[in-house]
């Protein structure tokens, strides 16, 4: 190519000057820049959701025969040109085949992503809800129904005494289900900031390689391992310390009332054993 | 003409084009490092522009925004979980109440969490947008060494041309040195005892004839 005047005087044999490098080279970076924009579009689309072109690189020169049924069955092709990827028009075999070689030609479709909505993440929380609520409600009735058999069997039901019990029972059941509240926040809360990891993580894979496909596929392959249902440990008992409350109050009435508690509670219980002293 | 005011109007001719050229590409390079540092100083906007706003969002007030859409969000979701019925069951007012207070205390507490968490998603969010920015910075930093380049020969082509008139005319002046006359019948001359390869000593420094050209020792 000629560039400058003695070039064109010598025929080429003598060029003076830099040959335009920073042309070329400024050619590539663009090139590399629209490069970046798809696949960062392409990583939002996947996490975000929205319709992008997914654009296929075309490794494979086209035979004679391979361009045949090229043209029987012809596939929109886009090239990377200095002003993005854009539909190559040239379908000429030799065309389409020099530009495989320099590595610029895809084939491409447009494709809708959902994307993490936050739709998502609520779900997510919901589900734990329906997990962890369903355990919490056989709990209250359980401590409701026990709390209550023994009210009635001190004879105390319908008393003041069984008031303040249903009362305790309420507050610990609605602290119980706050506490399912919250853990369900915190799981939906965990999941979108591993998401966003996850993209964060695909954009860096992308910048680092420069290479859209790549960075893709790893973006696939995380959001699809965040769809996969968690396991969730059952619930801790959230009656416990009111249980454990009317129990000790049990005993220690037991005991006032000039009857030793049951050996079997000390079993049950070593630490009443510890703070009680026995009658001999 | 005489051959050696040939080889020297030459030699002037040439040396004032090669001059001229490095001028000219000492400017070019000027210009191209200026237009570097313009091109750096717009990144250094653009990335400002990023973070100002995502610096004013770390902020006590957008804290205390987030904080409180937080703690609303919570106490929804606490209401929407108590819906949820636990068999035959009718608390007191009061019991409700005591509940409701509870919960709200715990939802304040729990937005300290929300805002961790929004702003510890915002700042992913401000460095993918800075990393951008500098990704493309980069590029153009990498790109700078080209551009000086290209200006360090911009005016080669002057240069060149410069450098082959004043060799064409150091080929004069040896011609006419070595033989006495012009090299394509320019006629004879009479021969310059200051010229011609012979260095005459003048007080303080020293004349060396070179290549058709005049360059002063000391």
């Amino acid at each position: 190519m000629f560039d400058s005047f003695t070039s064109v005087l010598t025929g080429g044999l003598i060029n003076p000057g830099s040959g335009g490098l920073s042309k070329k080279a400024a050619k590539q970076e663009k090139k590399r820049q629209h490069v970046l924009d798809y696949g960062t579009d392409l990583i939002n689309a996947i996490f975000y959701g929205g319709t992008t072109p997914l654009y296929t690189p075309v490794t494979d020169k086209f035979t004679k025969s391979a361009w045949q049924q090229f043209k029987a069955n012809p596939q929109p092709l886009f090239s990377l040109t200095t002003k993005g990827i854009n539909p190559f028009v040239k379908l000429s075999r030799g065309a389409v085949n020099k530009q495989i070689q320099r590595g610029n030609l895809f084939t491409g479709s447009e494709q809708t992503f959902e994307g993490f909505q936050p739709t998502f993440f609520d779900q997510r929380a919901k589900d734990y809800i329906n997990f962890a609520m369903p355990q919490l409600q056989k709990q209250f009735q359980d401590n409701f129904a026990a709390i209550m058999y023994n009210m009635a069997n001190r004879g105390l039901l319908g008393g003041s005494a069984s008031q303040k019990a249903q009362s305790d029972l309420f507050t610990a059941a609605g602290q119980g289900r706050q506490k399912i509240a919250d853990e369900a926040i915190s799981q939906s809360q965990q999941l979108r900031q591993d998401v966003e990891r996850a993209r964060q993580s695909a954009i860096d894979l992308l910048y680092q390689t420069s290479n859209p496909a790549l960075a893709t596929q790893r973006a696939i392959a995380m959001a699809s391992g965040f769809r996969q249902p968690s396991t969730f440990a059952p619930i801790a008992n959230m009656f416990a310390d009111l249980a454990n409350q009317y129990y000790m109050n049990q005993v220690l009435n037991t005991y006032r009332n000039g009857v030793a508690p049951l050996a079997l509670d000390y079993r049950l219980n070593p630490t009443v054993a510890l703070n009680i002293p026995r009658n001999n | 003409m005489n051959g050696l005011a040939i080889g020297a109007g030459a030699g002037i001719i040439g040396g004032m084009m090669q001059a001229i050229a490095a001028s000219q590409a000492q400017k070019a390079m000027e210009a191209a490092l200026q237009a570097e540092i313009d091109r750096q100083s717009r990144f250094r906007q653009e990335g400002l522009g990023v973070l100002t706003p995502a610096v004013v969002a770390m902020g006590v007030e957008n804290a205390r925004k987030l904080m409180s859409e937080g703690e609303q969000g919570r106490q929804k979701m606490y209401s929407d979980v108590g819906q949820i019925p636990f068999g035959q069951f009718t608390p007191t007012l009061m019991d409700q109440a005591k509940l409701k207070l509870l919960g709200d205390l715990r939802a304040k507490l729990g937005g300290y969490a929300d805002w961790q968490n929004q702003q510890g998603i915002d700042q992913l969010h401000t460095q993918q947008q800075l990393n951008r920015i500098f990704d493309k910075a980069a590029g153009q930093s990498a790109l700078f060494p080209y551009r000086m380049n290209d200006a360090q020969h911009s005016w080669d082509e002057l240069a060149f041309w410069g450098q082959l008139i004043k060799s064409i005319g150091g080929i004069a002046g040896i011609w006419q040195l070595a033989f006495g006359q012009g090299p394509q019948g320019m006629g004879t001359t009479q021969f310059s005892p200051g010229f011609g390869g012979m260095t005459i000593q003048q007080p303080g420094s020293t004349f060396v004839w070179t290549n058709a050209s005049m360059n002063p020792t000391l």
